[in-house]
């Protein structure tokens, strides 16, 4: 017993510690939060094991992070539900009463990718059509300014940054870097380049869909 | 048709020479897979007809008259047992009011299709290995773990499938889903499940069909953002990149594009465009092109799953997605519309309840399907010159785990049946030298016999085996096997 608390006190100990460091990429205690990691404190793992997340996970984080009800977060054909009904094994899922389908696939499948994609791009797609649509309640995509083509309207150059902050922050639980904000603002000038009108809604679904695609978002 | 090699000449002795003759022409040396992409393509379809079908309850049935026992043996009225001139197949034609406690009419007629496929069925009785469901549906599949546990189908698509997206699909579920265990086959070729047949060409799209969807341009802008900008150098994939899960990962995504290039999403899609329940036309997409030639041949494909994973399995071989697909009748009760039974619960299983009509009513299911099938499969060209049909280079393989007891009491006809080792399987294909059985069945047992593989002549003492049978199979679609150490095939080939 007195060993177990001794070892319970070092191991509290270190925790704390490892907490108050501002590289680590641990629970920050202080509610604020974490910042960005800084690519060249990563160490390739020796046992890098990870898993996708699956199809009920990646619902209930969109619908968390985009503020949607679960069942808005993907449709196929308007009626559909994406997780529940069409693409349950491909994302994991088992469906032990219609298909028998006792198990989770050990592995993610051909189509996986593709099922992943279209619940993101769907719940994206929604959450920036409702913000757009309604700048006063909304819940991501706050204080842009868009001229009448529906474009941001940028006086002094740059997109404002703290809409990706927010992203982040949602999906990821961090900051981004510096380069990965960089990265999605200047993806703007992509984006207003294929898509005279409507470029910002595009460019804020397209963002909200590379960050929920990642592997970092996809995989623990 | 395809020019046949010679028989004389051995078939990899050519192949050799094909290498040599590329070699001395200067051309880098092939692989043998190298050489087998200019191979023309076979396709192995496999049915799962899980819970039992007997051999003995359709080609092999037995009459009264001529068993001796025929109060204690499973056999049939005389006037139900079909036979057809020169051939040693029968079938069973029954009707009934209903199909043992379920409340439905039976109307089961298996003489149509042996009539119009006898000389391409071939029948090979068999002993099965195991009495257990999952356990008896995996070996039907490996040949008992002839070759490393390898299925038929991992074989095929490692033969055929190069080229292929997806070359192994499997509609099935239980132990005609299981994976081989060979881990050293590359997970291409490894089963890619499909659940939902009708709605499953949806995930070969990234974005078509998702509303509000910015232009595809915009969203391979996006991927290639995502991949380069965000993933590449991000502490994550620094820690965990090398991960297995991770590296399939990304070779996920490259297949991805290669399926959205070949727009699969619609040319497989089986929903036709309904403004109520599936409006495709509603989201930008289009029913696939053969839908109307495949309702015709399958009549029932939007309410009988195993209508629509053989419409698929069609679609799928005509877009050279796959080499091989797996489909199955489902373990589900299912009822059309109120007042048909499409499949029994448990299928074939439902035996143990009522023996009699629960085989003729799935064995009807199957055989129906499969007449569907080949039908859409003869009248696709295989390519455009040769002159031959998808259906001229398929073979199916109607697998099931085990046979059915042989017993029943005072000549009755409502007895139910257990799990038996003793059975026989149906394979259908112009490649075979149909219209035979290799063995035979004794009318006085039910018992199924085989054939002595020196010669291919029947004999009571002898049984053939789930290796005979695999190796044959592979034989018959040309896969190679050296080294395999699969036992000698039986003479299947026509």
């Amino acid at each position: 017993m007195f060993h177990n608390l001794n070892l319970a006190n070092i191991l509290a100990a270190g925790l704390l510690l490892a907490c108050g460091n501002s590289d680590s990429f641990g629970v920050d205690m202080s509610g604020a939060a974490a910042p960005a990691p800084t690519a060249t404190a990563a160490f390739p793992s020796s046992r890098a094991q990870v898993r996708f997340k699956g199809g009920q996970r990646l619902q209930n984080d969109l619908a968390r992070a985009l503020t949607l009800p679960p069942a808005e977060v993907c449709t196929e054909l308007g009626t559909l539900q994406c997780v529940d009904q069409v693409h349950t094994v491909t994302l994991g899922g088992v469906d032990a009463y219609e298909s028998q389908i006792l198990r989770p696939a050990p592995d993610t499948g051909a189509t996986t990718p593709l099922a992943v994609e279209r619940v993101v791009l769907s719940a994206c797609s929604r959450r920036s059509r409702l913000d757009f649509a309604d700048p006063a309640r909304a819940t991501l995509w706050t204080g842009l300014s868009l001229d009448a083509d529906g474009n941001l309207d940028l006086p002094s150059g740059g997109v404002p940054t703290d809409t990706i902050v927010q992203l982040y922050q949602r999906a990821l639980g961090r900051e981004p870097s510096e380069s990965e904000a960089d990265s999605l603002v200047e993806f703007y000038a992509t984006v207003r380049g294929e898509q005279p009108q409507a470029a910002a809604e595009a460019w804020a679904t397209l963002v909200c869909f590379a960050v929920f695609t990642s592997t970092e978002s996809l995989f623990y | 048709m395809t020019p046949k090699l010679p028989t004389t000449f051995p078939r990899r002795a050519w192949l050799k020479a094909a290498l040599a003759g590329t070699a001395s022409l200067g051309v880098a040396s092939l692989s043998r897979r190298g050489v087998a992409l200019e191979r023309t393509p076979k396709f192995l379809i496999v049915i799962g007809a899980n819970g039992g079908a007997s051999i003995i309850d359709s080609f092999l049935a037995i009459r009264h008259s001529e068993c001796n026992d025929a109060d204690n043996i499973n056999c049939f009225p005389d006037e139900q047992v079909i036979g057809f001139a020169g051939s040693p197949l029968r079938a069973v034609d029954l009707a009934l009011p209903t199909t043992g406690p379920l409340p439905f009419p039976l109307d089961a007629r298996q003489s149509d299709f042996v009539r119009k496929y006898q000389s391409e069925m071939l029948v090979v009785p068999l002993r099965h290995s195991s009495v257990n469901h999952l356990v008896g549906q995996q070996r039907a599949i490996t040949g008992n773990n002839a070759w490393l546990g390898r299925t038929l189908q991992e074989c095929v698509a490692l033969e055929y499938g190069q080229s292929a997206a997806m070359p192994n699909i499997n509609m099935s579920a239980l132990g005609f889903a299981e994976r081989g265990r060979d881990q050293s086959i590359p997970p291409k070729y490894v089963a890619e499940s499909v659940t939902q047949p009708k709605s499953w060409p949806l995930s070969l799209h990234g974005s078509k069909g998702v509303r509000g969807a910015p232009a595809p341009t915009l969203i391979d802008s996006a991927r290639r953002l995502r991949n380069a900008a965000l993933e590449e150098p991000s502490a994550f994939q620094r820690t965990f990149g090398g991960s297995r899960a991770l590296s399939r990962w990304r070779e996920q995504r490259q297949l991805a594009a290669e399926l959205e290039s070949q727009d699969l999403i619609e040319r497989l899609m089986l929903m036709a465009d309904d403004p109520v329940q599936t409006p495709l036309s509603a989201f930008g997409l289009r029913g696939g092109p053969d839908y109307e030639r495949m309702r015709r041949a399958l009549p029932n494909v939007e309410v009988d799953p195993m209508e629509a994973q053989a419409a698929l399995s069609f679609a799928l071989l005509k877009a050279r997605v796959a080499s091989t697909t797996t489909i199955w009748p489902t373990d589900r009760l299912l009822i059309a519309g109120e007042t048909a039974l499409l499949n029994p619960p448990l299928a074939f299983d439902f035996s143990h309840s009522i023996h009699r009509p629960t085989q003729a009513a799935v064995w009807s299911r199957v055989l129906r399907v499969l007449d569907g099938l080949i039908t859409l499969l003869r009248g696709e060209p295989l390519d455009a010159t040769s002159g031959a049909s998808l259906w001229d280079h398929t073979l199916i393989y109607v697998a099931t785990e085990f046979g059915r007891s042989k017993n029943r009491l005072g000549r009755s006809e409502n007895f139910g049946s257990g799990h038996d080792l003793n059975n026989g399987v149906l394979l259908i294909s112009p490649l075979l030298r149909g219209n035979r059985v290799l063995g035979g069945v004794d009318p006085h047992t039910g018992l199924t016999f085989g054939v002595d593989p020196a010669t291919g002549i029947p004999d009571p003492g002898r049984e053939n085996t789930e290796g005979q049978l695999f190796a044959s199979i592979l034989d018959t679609l040309e896969v190679d096997t050296t080294g395999s150490g699969l036992p000698p095939p039986l003479p299947l080939r026509r």
